[in-house]
């Protein structure tokens, strides 16, 4: 029974191509319902009609199959090119947040510097920190200025008495900032923190300051690190 | 549903040939059973015979397929529903509660800290800004405890607890210039939670954590004083409240303006991975941005500031006083442009004494007596009155400082020469009411309202409760208190044409995006008539007149070159808790002037409090006022200095 089918497949197949509308037909005869069906079978001849049906369909897709070959090919190149696309892409999002995150270190390593610096700066521009700049480079006070009046007539009147600017005793200037966050950046260790400004470079800032300060509490932008460090319940400022 | 019964029963249908009769019933019933079924029993029995040997072998052994399988599709039909039932639960009924407890899990409220406002002198110099910065925190007992692990300790080479916790102190120690012996104290502590380093600069903090991973960072914020002590009295100070979890002020003006200084914080609420802080990227929900707070631009002079602090310390040192304080006004507008104190030794105060300790002004009270009786046209400044060595108030006997029979004295030379005697005779012709009158109008015994937390108004008895002799004290400065701001306030209106313009020392804030809110000028207070402060003016010169002996005032050492200074010494016996009574050698030495007397600029009161010598505080201001003169750049003057007769032979 089997063998005869196929041979008549074969045979319906090259001998009469324009089958395709049975196929419709077949279509609709499988979906026609259980009755047609009953009736179908109850004739006896069913077997054989149904699998002459079922190859004549069979052929239709075969000869339509010469249409679906680029179709399956497109999709595969579709489908391998988006797979390549979103690996390339997805690599690249990678690299770049790796990139975003450098990048963003390195604003946070600037920002830091900037209040860094900003904070030195402040320290540097205080007055009691130029005043003790001044004095360490051997600057004194003026003292009280004589004036010269120069008046429309040509004439001119001193007014007050000249004097030179003596040191004298230096007054303990009011302590100098005390600079609690202070530790120096490894980046730069040792030099912020400790020197506020250039010329304490030269000499030593510590003592400098230091011996400036006449019972305020400790200044020490150098040593705030280490006092707030060994205290831990010490206050910012110390005051 | 329907269709699936129906063929896992049609095949033993087909076994018993019937599949005719199945047909029809097989795909619309969904109980393909019941037509052999309806039969009962007995024809299910005979079934199996009639069909096929082999079949029917297999049909027999199992007792009854169908009911397996009506048991099963029950079975199933159950779970289904109770798994219908649950998803309804979960889905609907409960799914809000379920909703929000699954966001609970890893909903996360970061809180996003508001940076706190900067305090900047006029000139923009920050005195007080904040910087971020680290605490450094460790839990000593799980250090002990990880590095005491026997897989640890199987590894050949690997320190003790307490020979990591001294690498972790020496490595610290290097980076933060600290004590190692102090953190390694520290860390050998059996606790749970120390801080090891309460405000380190972040990168510092980072290298740190990066290299020891025992040690935690918490968030920090640390409040830099750049200039130190510098206007210290008036800024006060800030620290870090574990309790806020932000910096909150402790004394002075930031504690006073914490509100408009700390702004607020922000907040997101994210999404973190189950029990760590990762924030999922993406996942924030709601976000507010940190509001930042608002900068408090004072009406202090940074550099005067310095100044005025370093000579006050240096003169309170020197004259050994127990402290002092010293407050310079502008003239004209009232603002506080120094205010300093200092305590014995020249050390900066703690507290903000000008503000919050009143005291006896002494002689220097005596412009209320005058300005009262210039105001009501009592007196002209050369009118002449004999002056005896002493009077009689009440029950009491006031002398003046000096012994002296009868001696004729112009109104200059009272005030000039601070005879107590001689304002007391012109008090006792203005009268008390008007002299109250006087008082109230120059703001004694009120606060001034300056913004500076716990400002005290000073003491004037009140007008109901004077007695005979309290009028004898008053007018020459005993008996009333005020704080060296009220006596500056007092000198300002004098200075300003008579009238006072409270003082204040915040003259703007700033917010976050820049713009600048002045803090509106108080309402001047009418004291006098613009003549009278005039007048006054003149005869304040006479203080610091330099001339022959009568003729001397008793402020000579005030006077500047090329500037006319109006000004007022004083004197005022402080009570001596002992006897109740007003000591004999101990003295609030005070001192308030202003210049170029003609059009002052600025307004300096000074007080020194109880110094040995009795020195006065003219130096001082002498001092103060050419450091002034010179930084206000204000034109000498080339009128030859003002002398007038104090004494007449």
């Amino acid at each position: 029974m089997s063998s005869s089918t196929l041979e008549r497949t074969t045979s319906t197949g090259t001998a009469r191509p324009s089958r395709v509308p049975t196929t419709g037909r077949a279509t609709s005869t499988t979906k026609a319902g259980a009755r047609s069906r009953a009736e179908v079978a109850a004739r006896g001849r069913t077997r054989a009609e149904r699998a002459a049906e079922r190859a004549a369909t069979r052929a239709a897709a075969t000869e339509a199959s010469g249409g679906t070959a680029p179709f399956v090919l497109l999709i595969m190149v579709l489908l391998t090119s988006g797979l390549v696309a979103t690996l390339w892409l997805s690599t690249a999002a990678a690299a770049d947040s790796y990139r975003l995150d450098a990048a963003r270190q390195a604003t946070r390593d600037r920002t830091e510097e900037v209040e860094r610096l900003h904070r030195d700066v402040a320290a540097m521009q205080s007055a009691p920190a130029l005043a003790a700049a001044a004095q360490r480079i051997g600057m004194v006070p003026a003292g009280v200025p004589a004036v010269i009046l120069v008046h429309p007539d040509g004439t001119s009147q001193v007014v007050g008495t000249p004097a030179k600017a003596r040191a004298g005793s230096p007054p303990p200037p009011p302590a100098v900032p005390a600079n609690p966050a202070t530790p120096a950046s490894p980046a730069a260790p040792g030099a912020q923190g400790t020197a506020p400004d250039p010329e304490a470079l030269a000499n030593d800032p510590r003592s400098g300051v230091q011996a400036a300060t006449g019972g305020a509490p400790a200044p020490a932008p150098a040593g705030a690190g280490t006092s707030s460090a060994a205290v831990p319940a010490a206050t910012p400022g110390g005051r | 549903m329907a269709r699936l019964p129906a063929t896992l029963t049609r095949p033993p249908s087909r076994q018993a040939g019937r599949g005719d009769r199945w047909g029809p019933g097989a795909p619309g019933s969904r109980r393909p059973a019941p037509p052999p079924g309806r039969g009962g029993g007995p024809p299910r029995r005979p079934g199996p015979p009639s069909g096929p040997p082999p079949r029917a072998r297999r049909a027999l052994t199992p007792p009854d397929p169908r009911r397996r399988l009506r048991t099963g599709r029950l079975l199933l039909v159950v779970l289904l529903l109770v798994a219908a039932g649950k998803l309804v639960e979960v889905q609907a009924i409960d799914a809000g509660s379920l909703a929000a407890d699954a966001a609970k899990q890893r909903m996360t409220r970061l809180v996003v800290p508001a940076e706190r406002g900067a305090i900047l002198d006029r000139n923009g110099t920050p005195l007080a800004f904040s910087v971020e910065a680290k605490a450094l925190v460790a839990n000593p007992r799980r250090i002990a405890a990880d590095w005491s692990k026997p897989e640890v300790r199987a590894v050949p080479g690997t320190p003790t607890p307490d020979q990591r916790k001294a690498q972790i102190a020496q490595g610290m120690a290097a980076i933060l210039h600290a004590d190692p012996l102090a953190l390694f104290q520290e860390l050998t502590s059996d606790r749970a939670y120390v801080v090891l380093a309460p405000l380190v600069d972040p990168t510092a903090a980072r290298t740190i954590t990066t290299e020891f991973p025992e040690i935690a960072s918490e968030d920090r914020e640390s409040r830099q004083y750049p200039a130190g002590d510098v206007g210290g009295s008036v800024v006060g100070s800030a620290s870090w409240s574990l309790d806020k979890g932000r910096v909150r002020g402790n004394v002075g003006l930031e504690s006073a303006q914490d509100a408009t200084l700390a702004g607020s914080d922000g907040y997101r609420i994210v999404d973190t991975a189950e029990g760590s802080d990762a924030v999922i990227p993406g996942s924030t929900r709601a976000e507010q941005p940190a509001q930042a707070g608002r900068d408090v631009v004072l009406t202090l002079d940074s550099d005067l500031q310095y100044t005025v602090q370093d000579k006050l310390s240096a003169y309170v040192a020197r004259t050994g006083a127990k402290d002092g304080s010293a407050v310079v006004l502008d003239a004209k507008t009232g603002q506080v442009l120094s205010l300093a104190n200092a305590t014995a030794g020249g050390a900066p105060a703690p507290g903000d004494a000008a503000v919050t300790t009143p005291f006896e002004p002494g002689s220097v009270n005596k412009v209320v007596t005058f300005a009262g009786a210039l105001e009501a046209g009592l007196i002209k400044p050369d009118d002449v009155l004999t002056v005896p060595g002493n009077i009689k108030v009440a029950d009491r006997t006031i002398n003046d400082a000096w012994v002296h029979g009868p001696v004729p004295m112009t109104m200059n030379g009272i005030l000039g020469k601070s005879s107590n005697v001689g304002t007391l005779m012109t008090a006792q012709r203005l009268g008390p009411d008007r002299f109250a009158q006087m008082l109230s109008n120059l703001g004694v015994g009120t606060r001034t309202g300056v913004e500076l937390p716990g400002e005290s108004s000073g003491s004037v008895p009140p007008r109901a409760d004077w007695s005979g002799s309290t009028f004898g004290n008053l007018p020459i400065g005993q008996g009333l208190s005020m704080t060296t701001l009220q006596m500056a306030s007092i000198y300002q209106a004098v200075a300003n044409g008579g009238v006072r313009v409270p003082p204040r020392v915040i003259s703007a804030t700033v917010g976050p995006d820049g713009v600048r809110t002045p803090t509106p000028a108080p309402a001047g207070v009418r004291a006098m008539s613009p003549q009278t402060a005039q007048t006054l003016r003149q005869m304040l010169q006479s203080v610091t007149q330099e001339a022959k002996s009568p003729n001397q005032g008793t402020g000579a050492k005030a006077a500047m070159d090329g500037y006319p200074v109006a000004g007022k010494t004083g004197t005022a016996q402080q009570v001596d808790p002992n006897c109740g009574c007003y000591a004999k050698s101990t003295y609030w030495i005070t001192f308030a002037g202003m210049f170029p007397a003609d059009d002052p600029r600025y307004v300096v009161a000074l007080m020194l409090d109880a110094p040995p010598g009795g020195d006065s505080a003219a130096p001082l201001f002498h001092d103060i006022g050419t450091y002034l003169a010179a930084h206000g750049n204000v034109p000498v003057s080339t009128a030859p200095p003002r002398v007038v007769p104090l004494q007449l032979p």
